[in-house]
């Protein structure tokens, strides 16, 4: 468990808007370097990360794991007086979330900012009720203009500073977790595996632009062609006032393995069955849609990817305080782990 | 290159139906490029070998326009009408329309539509005929028709035409191949078909070419009356080097490429954050297993109305920023 959050502090400190994830692969590969995991890292034009892991026998098939690297975030569409920048954003927000809290200003230097907020006693009858949007929003970054433009250009990626909270239980708060916690949970799991001892050679994609499309996801799988993949995502995770049909996934109780008709119904419940036997503790849930991860991007690249989707529960998506039952988190490690040695 | 502007800008195009200005485009390279064929899906694909042929440099410009399918004809004669493409059913209507036949018609609203209820259903098409049979003569149901040409020059600098998008980067393209020295890399100028309904010549033409650096040229709005849209790419401020669209987030390698290039060569340049529109950059940035994608996009007024409107000193700044980029690479 330690060494998971070792990998989740790492992770969450690097910056990977979408499509900024290059501003990343440096000090990722860096620090997975030392892990001493992979015989081969590489980077793709479409902001993906991946090492591969050879077991050494002739011919083995290719497992693919696949978490996404890149983060929500916003671009300055403006540079504004006073030292404000204008935004736009970049994947899916709630805009009310945003006044006075901090961001990271990822310029030729990374300048801290915080989102304006006008206090309550500027404004007008209603106004606190009206819909906001990003790009009504200001960061103000106190420098004077000229300043300001030195590091500043239109087009300059902007995101959350993710400070981990340590809370009771095994319960960890901060930014990004969605989904570099994936990525943490992936690596952990591939740390338990002896290689030489495996019949499959195992990817881990640390893919680009999942927030915008999936667009790492599919391209990275066609390059590396896998024979099965599984991929990890975050869900949403049930707190009071959800919706009922989240009722079932909670916090605690293990990784959410999902039925979909965008996964392959064989290999998940082959997955199933791992987990029943080696005692790790998981959930089930249904989505009849894309399910809003990479699983679809990846079971359609190439020829077509037999992939199983399993998510860890968080609460608080997409803002700078999700919190995670880091007992999911390791045992995503733990089911990662059973289901490659298992092949 | 406002000739070859306006030579295309003549052509019929409509999304699905673009094998006129595919021809024209065709016999306008067929000298100065190695090889030029059109693929089943109607692009063009024109090749110039680079000092480098390891690497290949995609271009794409889409030779499709936003129009009309006929669906209906009724009984007094009247053409019912379905959108191909982001129509904008205020700017189209009460204009003059033709069928790829030639046969011209209006553009007409239903009576009684108020402003705000107006769409590409409450149009039809006048074409004069005073019975079902007589319209069947000219126009069958599956015809599409698209805003009959128009070219105006506004001033020495600025014209207004429909369909800029996406002819005028056509012939930016074009102009670019017939104008630059030999290219970096093995360079294919494709000039793509069903841009506008969803990107789908640019996706098999990029899995023919499998590009590794790729440059898209489009329009981008421009503000004109207020800008309430946000839109960052103003008309007369140069070439836009795109930082996104809704469909793609360009790669910073060719963003910072294109910006150095500016800078070194003394070209007007801007960025362009574009809040909703989508682009073949997407497409070629995401096919197979992926290149560095970029776009530079011709800033326009009024884009997807029968005046959009551009200043030919942004034309140049595009022309000029797309051959350094052609002539010098992406490293």
């Amino acid at each position: 468990m330690e060494q998971l959050y070792t990998l989740v502090e790492n992770f969450t400190t690097y910056p990977g808007v979408s499509g900024f994830e290059d501003m990343a692969f440096d000090d990722l590969k860096k620090y997975v370097e030392t892990l001493d995991l992979f015989d081969e890292i590489g980077t793709t034009p479409v902001g993906s990360f991946y090492g591969i892991m050879r077991c050494g026998k002739e011919n083995a098939p290719l497992i693919l794991c696949d978490a996404h690297l890149d983060t929500v975030g916003f671009v300055v569409t403006e540079i504004c007086e006073g030292g404000f920048l204008r935004i736009a954003p970049v994947g899916g927000f709630a805009a009310k979330i945003l006044p006075s809290s901090e961001v990271n200003v990822y310029g030729k230097k990374t300048i801290v900012g915080v989102f304006a907020s006008k206090p309550p006693h500027l404004q007008e009858a209603g106004e606190s009720e009206r819909k906001m949007e990003v790009t009504e929003l200001f960061i103000d970054t106190g420098l004077r203009l000229e300043e300001l433009k030195k590091y500043v250009r239109v087009g300059t990626s902007a995101g959350f500073p993710c400070k981990l909270s340590k809370l009771l239980g095994e319960n960890l708060a901060g930014a990004g977790f969605d989904d570099r916690l994936c990525g943490a949970s992936i690596v952990r799991g591939l740390m338990m595996l002896d290689k030489k001892e495996l019949n499959v050679d195992v990817a881990f994609q640390f893919s680009g632009g999942e927030e915008i499309g999936y667009k790492g996801a599919m391209t990275t799988a066609y390059k590396l062609n896998p024979d099965k993949a599984i991929v990890i995502d975050v869900t949403h995770a049930f707190v009071p006032g959800a919706p009922k049909p989240r009722e079932s996934v909670r916090a605690g109780k293990g990784g959410d393995i999902c039925f979909s008709p965008q996964t392959n119904r064989a290999f998940t419940k082959y997955a199933i069955a791992v987990a029943e036997k080696e005692g790790i503790p998981y959930q089930l849930s249904a989505s009849p849609g894309r399910t809003g991860t990479n699983s679809n991007a990846v079971q359609t690249a190439g020829n077509g990817i037999p992939t199983f989707l399993v998510s860890i529960p968080l609460k608080n998506m997409h803002t700078m305080s999700e919190i995670v039952d880091m007992n999911d988190a390791y045992n995503v490690s733990r089911l990662v782990a059973a289901v490659i040695k298992s092949m | 290159m406002l000739n070859l502007v306006k030579k295309y800008q003549n052509a019929f195009s409509v999304s699905g139906y673009e094998a006129e200005l595919a021809e024209i485009i065709k016999n306008d390279l067929k000298d100065t490029c190695e090889e030029i064929s059109i693929d089943a899906m109607g692009n063009v694909i024109a090749f110039k070998r680079g000092k480098d042929s390891s690497k290949k440099l995609m271009i794409a410009s889409h030779m499709d326009e936003i129009g009309f399918i006929a669906t209906n004809v009724e009984e007094n004669g009247m053409i019912r009408l379905a959108p191909i493409g982001g129509i904008n059913a205020v700017a189209s209507c009460y204009h003059t329309v033709k069928f790829q036949n030639g046969t011209s018609g209006l553009l007409i609203v239903e009576d009684g539509t108020r402003a705000g209820d107006l769409t590409a259903a409450k149009l039809f098409v006048d074409i004069g005929a005073d019975s079902a049979a007589k319209a069947k003569r000219k126009v069958k149901i599956g015809d599409v028709c698209a805003l009959a040409p128009m070219f105006k020059k506004l001033s020495s600098k600025r014209y207004a035409s429909k369909a800029f998008d996406d002819r005028v980067c056509c012939a930016i393209s074009a102009y670019a191949a017939l104008n630059c020295d030999t290219p970096a890399y093995d360079t294919y100028f494709v000039f793509t078909t069903q841009e506008e309904v969803g990107c789908r010549g640019a996706k098999p033409s990029t899995f023919a070419v499998m590009p590794d650096y790729s440059i898209a040229l489009d329009v981008t709005p421009a503000p004109a009356c207020g800008n309430p849209n946000h839109l960052t790419a103003k008309l007369g401020n140069g070439a836009a080097i795109k930082i996104k669209d809704s469909s793609v987030i360009c790669s910073r390698k060719i963003v910072d490429r294109l910006t150095d290039l500016a800078e070194e060569k003394g070209i007007k340049y801007q960025y362009e954050v574009l809040l909703a529109g989508g682009t073949d950059t997407s497409a070629m940035q995401i096919t197979a297993a992926g290149s560095y994608a970029g776009c530079i996009s011709l800033p326009t007024r009024y884009v997807h109305t029968p005046v959009e409107t551009i200043d030919t000193d942004d034309l140049k700044a595009c022309a000029d920023l797309l051959i350094a980029f052609i002539e010098n690479g992406a490293e």
